[in-house]
């Protein structure tokens, strides 16, 4: 079984590699800094005129992850990793999630926020936990900010995230293409890229989208140092951001942290290719829905019963 | 040639910086009153800017505000504005004909605030460069941004075209090259019904969102621009009538007021119809309009203006309808500003907030513009006010006025 | 329609749609079948191995009653029929469970005992589609036995509180009520 062991030691190469690499490039930037007395202009410049990332070279990617990451360390005295691990193929990703088993902890919503680094203040969660009335899939009868002792009688609780639709109704509004879904079926956000218009917001059926109304509000103890371009590295203001099924553990064949914090193995997560995955089995084995289908959006999010 | 052309736009220029500084008192404190509303607007901008859109009262939830709201109105009026213009060449009429531009600046300046309100609404608006084809991502032809994109576009470029060659061509003096001029008026007459669709079609493509998911949506969107439009060119041409001696002559007036009657009236089948079917099926789509008439769960922060809106459109309706109210100077009036604010009401925060209330999770999340949110708009509406009031200032005199370049310098002719 | 007729439309098409200049987007090769392994149970058990601690010098007492000298923290309330514990413990060798037939089991493989009537379930963990996994959906997923999860004497689970609401939530200012 070589396919989690390659990338895991590749990865840990590549962060020595980087590491070495950047100590090199910050002290060159930090003479060069000190010699025209210039400050980071270059960099603002740089960033300015960063290019969307489908037409970044594999240089261009590695000069920007290590402008993010000396930025990271100059503004917030930590040292992070970012990666971009490229999509696999005959890989598509797709979730199922069971609602007979849900009891409705939230501790999903937290692992996402802190696996994330998603904003403390305003918090932002990328997913929400609906508690459901009996008797109905309504969600303008569920309640969101309930507390009290859980599972409540006569309730059942349904998580909600982004669905990762086949036909993205976020992919379509957008009007600079800052947003896509792709091979492996993940849609994501160049948050260098976007405008921040929220149109990708009114289109979302699935309230799956957020936008940084400021900068994301985290200490820097709570940031998670390992870091994906496309998935949780840090997100500047008036952009959107969004789950990407923690897109920087998938591809390395770790499971997203939503379902690795679930007690009760409501999460399953898996290849919707790959006819032994746990989401395959259960969309063959189990009568599933899709939440507001006739939305035609497609999503590769399932919910079960059993 | 080309030195003729330089000084002639130079002496244009100059003529009009003529115009703009001279004026009556009125006149000035009219400037200082919109300068102030510009000033405190742009503050409240750099402010938001600075903090980030956190100062506006959006959230997730309705992340589209009094920005949007007002940006779909004022895409209305740019595109009502028209109607004289199309008027005018449908009916090959010369008293018609030479009001035209006053149709044109109000598009111009109509274009202009609805383009500021998108600037003002998007969270990255130095990136707006993304938006240019080949350079940037253009998104298009599938987002339907992008289609907004072009159509507001064009329609400036066309409205400015059209505008400035008018004003250039009676400056020097000359007659209009039909040529030149009347098949890129057709083509903004057919642009202007475009515009409006297109912005229709922002909110109904969106399959999730089932308040805006109807066809009737477009139609009414359209209604009701035929409605604030040409009843904001009545107030226009009053004032400018009564203020600037322009000859407005009643017929003009007539049709005008008989535009808004028909446009109003259409817009209330159309609502009628709307509400029919929401609330006739029970189905749980009717939400979002619930939510606007009566309330949703005891939060019902926007029944009093829907219902305002709802008793103004009635009341402009009848004042148009009927010969012995419209009749009275006063009471016309009052019954173009209800039609504005009416369809201010309905079109803007009316029709952008239930869409979001429910959230598509079912949240009830309110929403009213923050102070901040509010001068923005505000400032938004001084700038295109005084725009407006500019180029009429420039126009007027030009093309009633007699205003003409004289070797190279301008003055005006009695 | 021509080829090249064909092959202009589609690059105008990329080029309206703004995908001109994309570089061709890298992959990786597919992941290899992955494993299934069961997390074993027995050594985590803390009195386990029973025979050796004790129960090699102290036969078990067979009779249904409440535990005062040791295990006092069980309570068995497990369905109407479960009432003594060599319905699942083998009396005669501790250090294993039981089957109806008599077949010893090894605590690491519980789930066959409780497979025994939770039959559905039992085939649902076995597709992974019941219970918790770890490990990685491309390599080797971690699966975990029934007692971890469910205590196998009292499987009934209390209420508890959720973690809260998000207190800082935008749409949610603290003291404003919600419905």
């Amino acid at each position: 079984m070589s396919c989690n062991e390659d990338p895991e030691l590749a990865a840990a190469l590549e962060r020595a590699q980087v590491t070495r690499r950047n100590f090199l490039a910050t002290a060159t930037v930090a003479a060069a800094a000190v010699a025209t007395g210039c400050g980071n202009h270059g960099a603002v410049w740089e960033e300015y005129f960063q290019q969307h990332y489908k037409r970044l070279t594999d240089d261009d990617k590695r000069a920007i992850f290590a402008r993010l990451e000396d930025e990271v360390r100059r503004r917030r005295g930590l040292r992070v990793h970012i990666s971009d691990p490229a999509p696999m193929r005959g890989v598509e990703y797709g979730y199922a999630l069971n609602l007979s088993a849900c009891v409705g902890c939230r501790r999903c919503e937290y692992a996402c926020a802190a696996e994330n680094n998603t904003s403390r203040d305003p918090e932002v969660h990328y997913i929400k936990v609906l508690q459901m009335e009996s008797g109905s899939i309504d969600v303008e009868r569920s309640d969101s900010r309930y507390e009290g002792p859980v599972p409540a009688p006569g309730h059942f609780y349904m998580p909600v995230q982004c669905h990762q639709c086949r036909d993205a109704p976020c992919v379509k509004a957008c009007p600079v293409g800052a947003t896509w879904t792709e091979p492996d079926g993940i849609t994501v956000v160049d948050y260098n890229w976007c405008i921040g218009c929220r149109y990708c917001e009114a289109a979302c059926p699935y309230f799956a989208r957020r936008f940084n109304f400021s900068e994301a509000d985290i200490r820097p103890s709570e940031i998670n140092p390992d870091q994906g371009y496309l998935s949780n590295r840090a997100r500047p203001a008036g952009v959107v951001e969004k789950c990407t099924f923690c897109l920087h553990r998938v591809r390395r064949g770790e499971y997203p942290a939503c379902l690795e914090a679930c007690p009760t193995g409501a999460r399953k997560f898996g290849n919707l290719l790959d006819p032994e995955s746990e989401v395959r089995q259960v969309i063959d084995h189990k009568r599933v829905y899709v939440l507001h289908e006739e939305a035609g959006t497609a999503p590769r999010f399932y919910y079960f019963f059993d | 040639m080309l030195m003729k052309r330089v000084k002639e736009v130079v002496a244009f220029a100059r003529a009009s910086v003529g115009e703009v500084t001279r004026g009556s008192a009125a006149y000035y404190r009219w400037l200082a009153f919109l300068g102030v509303l510009l000033a405190l607007g742009g503050l409240a901008w750099v402010h938001q800017l600075r903090e980030g859109m956190a100062v506006t009262a959006m959230t997730d939830q309705v992340p589209w505000g009094a920005y949007i709201a007002n940006f779909s109105f004022t895409v209305g009026l740019a595109s009502g504005a028209l109607v004289l213009v199309a008027l005018s060449y449908l009916r090959r009429d010369k008293a018609l004909g030479e009001l035209v531009i006053v149709g044109q600046v109000m598009a111009i300046a109509s274009l202009t605030m609805g383009m500021l309100f998108v600037v003002v609404d998007i969270g990255r608006p130095e990136r707006a460069w993304h938006l240019i084809p080949m350079i940037g991502r253009f998104n298009f032809p599938i987002s339907m941004l992008s289609w907004d994109v072009v159509v507001l576009n064009g329609y400036l470029l066309l409205n400015f075209y059209l505008a400035t060659y008018t004003l250039l061509a009676r400056f020097r003096g000359r007659p209009l090259n039909g040529k030149k001029y009347f098949p890129v008026l057709a083509g903004a007459i057919v642009w202007a019904i475009s515009i409006h669709v297109v912005a229709a079609f922002l909110y109904c493509g969106l399959s999730g969102r089932s308040h805006w998911h109807a066809a009737v949506l477009a139609p009414r969107v359209v209604a009701s621009a035929f409605g604030s439009g040409p009843a904001m060119l009545i107030l226009v041409l009053n004032v400018l009538r009564s203020r600037m001696k322009v000859p407005v002559r009643d017929e003009t007036l007539a049709l005008l007021r008989n535009i808004v009657t028909g446009a109003v009236w259409a817009n209330l089948f159309l609502f009628g119809a709307e509400v029919f079917t929401e609330f006739y099926g029970g189905s749980l789509h009717a939400a979002p309009l619930r939510y606007l008439l009566f309330g949703l769960h005891g939060h019902a922060k926007l029944v009093p203006y829907a219902w305002l809106a709802v008793a103004l459109n009635l009341f402009s309706a009848a004042v148009f309808s009927i010969g012995a109210l419209h009749r009275r100077h006063r009471v016309l009036i009052a019954a173009c500003c209800a039609t504005i604010v009416g369809m201010w009401i309905e079109k803007g925060m009316g029709h952008v907030i239930p869409g979001f209330i429910p959230s598509s999770l079912g949240e009830i999340v309110e929403y009213s513009p923050s102070l901040n949110e509010t001068l923005v708009c505000a400032g938004v509406w001084a700038a295109g006010a005084l725009l407006l009031t500019l180029m009429l200032k420039v126009a007027v005199p030009i093309e009633f006025g007699g205003l003409r370049m004289r070797g190279g310098s301008a003055e005006a002719s009695p | 329609m021509a080829p090249s007729a064909r092959i202009t439309a589609c690059a105008l098409l990329a080029a309206l749609a703004g995908a001109c200049g994309d570089k061709p987007r890298a992959m990786r090769p597919a992941p290899d079948a992955g494993s299934v392994t069961v997390l074993a149970r027995a050594a985590q058990i803390a009195t386990y191995p029973c025979m050796e601690r004790c129960h090699a010098r102290r036969a078990p007492d067979p009779t249904p009653r409440a535990m005062r000298e040791f295990h006092t923290g069980r309570v068995l309330n497990h369905g109407p029929t479960i009432r003594a514990c060599s319905f699942c413990h083998d009396s005669a060798d501790l250090d294993h469970l039981r089957l109806i037939t008599g077949e010893h089991v090894s605590f690491d493989e519980a789930y066959r005992v409780c497979g025994q009537c939770h039959a559905e379930k039992l085939r649902d963990w076995d597709r992974g589609i019941h219970g918790a996994q770890s490990g990685s959906w491309a390599g080797e997923r971690l699966r975990r036995s029934c007692p971890a999860c469910h205590d196998p004497h009292t499987p009934q689970r209390p209420m508890f509180d959720p973690l809260p609401p998000p207190a800082h939530d935008r749409a949610h200012p603290p003291g404003a009520s919600h419905s």
